[in-house]
């Protein structure tokens, strides 16, 4: 893996990570959430090596997934979906246009 | 310049027939029931995927097809390096990398409150009038300003960044003089932008990319101008003609029109509809090595025509597919390219088309095209309006 930087003051766009950095995008959950409903037993995953980065996950549905530094998408947490977002999960998978995201029921 | 006229588009099709600039739309639909891969003995020799599948299957293809050259020319040109969208793996990795951190959503959101003040001015030059062209008062100015202001750029330039684009993209498919002298200008006065900064760094795109390193190395100078000259003409021409083909559509169909001005949470969904139906950017592909896709095949030192606009319309794919549906739940449109190279400023163009409207019709929530005036395109690469005139 190349590595890229620049010399130059912090540029402009040099946003900090709100949500995540890199890979590790955590979130301290319970198995029931204030405002997040129970966890069904739907979960999504996004396959990292088919996501280019059009990020129309994390704008359709930013409760189960988050970009990185590169605008690339991971899910949060585990992937567990809550009952209210289940239609948000499929919705996510449905317009994703590399087919980047599965969603699985357990 | 008149062209010969084409004799079958599934054998002999031509992107700069007065009828493709035109409406395009139908001869695809032709060309999907009765031969999917067109070929064209043009340009010296060029295959057009028309099916979704098939432009996917060549975007995902970095063996067979190169991105070295992304557009069909009459004559091939020296290579003229525009990294990452002429590299391929493994050099294309990093050298898009180096740029990803300055498109997210996220850093594209700081730059919202600027193109919202952009759009507000641009429109209170002619608000009070009885219409406008929106393609050259409007459309064309928004994603010029916005992108000279992240390079670190006057905001006033855009006549000359047009004529470049209008050289490189337009006249330099025909008339290798007008590439060569865009290029040759083009670098020259990125050339002073670095110097500038290399003396004194600011917190611009340019001084970040003058500053930056590769493994250590710094970018060579061709990689450094050459990107530089793609974030301005890949910045400016697409979105400018994206944001054009959202108003021609509004000027002649009221209901959705009306609709997005009383329900403006819409316009998110309306903008990945329009930037199906009307995707703009057609790229380009040099086959390397012979292949065979969907039982045609492919041969080495021909082009491929990779018509991301024509994959989004392909009915296999988009049930109603001719249809602009701008409450669609499911788009899984191309518009932005498949694969790795996706298009790195797509967070900025969806921005940028959703302020447009968004502005828009807060203040002109009524306008239709004007009957007595013409609309033209554009022509090759970029599909788009360049002439626009409603009336409101």
């Amino acid at each position: 893996m190349s590595s890229v930087r620049s010399r130059s003051p912090a540029p402009f766009f040099d946003v900090p990570p709100r949500r995540c950095a890199g890979r590790s995008i955590r979130r301290k959950r319970r198995a029931e959430e204030p405002g997040r409903g129970a966890l069904s037993s739907v979960k999504v995953k996004v396959d990292r090596d088919r996501c280019q980065g059009h990020a129309r996950c994390a704008a359709l549905a930013p409760e189960l997934f988050a970009l990185d530094t590169l605008g690339n998408a991971q899910e949060i947490g585990d992937g567990a979906v809550p009952d209210a977002l289940i239609e948000k999960a499929y919705l996510a998978k449905a317009n994703c246009p590399e087919l980047a995201i599965e969603v699985t029921e357990t | 310049m008149s062209r010969p006229p084409v004799s079958s588009w599934s054998s002999d099709f031509d992107h700069l027939d007065p009828q493709w600039i035109e409406n395009p739309y139908p001869i695809w639909e032709t060309l999907r029931a009765q031969c999917p891969i067109a070929h064209t003995e043009r340009y010296r020799g060029v295959y057009f995927p028309s099916t979704y599948e098939d432009v996917r299957a060549v975007a995902y293809d970095t063996e067979h097809f190169s991105s070295r050259r992304i557009i069909v020319r009459e004559t091939p040109p020296p290579r003229i390096p525009a990294p990452p969208i002429t590299s391929d793996p493994p050099e294309h990795r990093p050298a898009k990398n180096l740029l990803l951190p300055a498109f997210t959503p996220d850093a594209i959101k700081r730059h919202e409150p600027h193109a919202r003040a952009i759009c507000r001015r641009l429109i209170e030059r002619f608000a009070d009038q009885a219409g406008c062209d929106v393609a050259v008062d409007y459309a064309q100015e928004i994603p010029a300003r916005i992108i000279a202001h992240m390079l670190g750029l006057p905001d006033d330039e855009g006549d000359r960044f047009r004529l470049w684009i209008h050289e490189i993209l337009e006249l330099g498919i025909t008339e290798p003089a007008a590439l060569m002298r865009a290029i040759g200008a083009s670098s020259k006065y990125f050339q002073a932008e670095v110097e500038k900064r290399r003396a004194q760094p600011t917190d611009d795109l340019i001084s970040y990319l003058a500053h930056a390193t590769i493994d250590g190395a710094p970018l060579s100078e061709d990689h450094l101008l050459g990107s530089l000259r793609l974030i301005l003409i890949a910045g400016i021409d697409t979105t400018w003609s994206a944001i054009g083909a959202c108003f021609w559509h509004l000027a002649r169909h009221a209901e959705d029109r009306r609709r997005l001005a009383a329900d403006p949470a819409l316009i998110p969904t309306a903008v990945e509809e329009f930037l199906r139906a009307f995707a703009p950017v057609t790229m380009a592909r040099e086959v390397i090595k012979e292949t065979t896709i969907n039982g045609c095949p492919f041969k080495p030192g021909q082009m491929v025509l990779l018509s991301f606009p024509a994959a989004n319309r392909d009915p296999a794919v988009f049930p109603d597919a001719e249809r602009v549906v701008i409450d669609r739940k499911e788009n899984r449109h191309a518009a932005f390219g498949l694969g790795i190279h996706r298009c790195i400023g797509s967070n900025l163009a969806r921005m940028e088309i959703t302020v447009a409207l968004q502005e828009w019709l807060a203040r002109i929530p009524e306008f239709r095209l004007d009957p007595c005036a013409t609309v033209t395109w554009s022509e090759g690469t970029v599909r788009g309006p360049r002439r626009l005139p409603v009336l409101f």
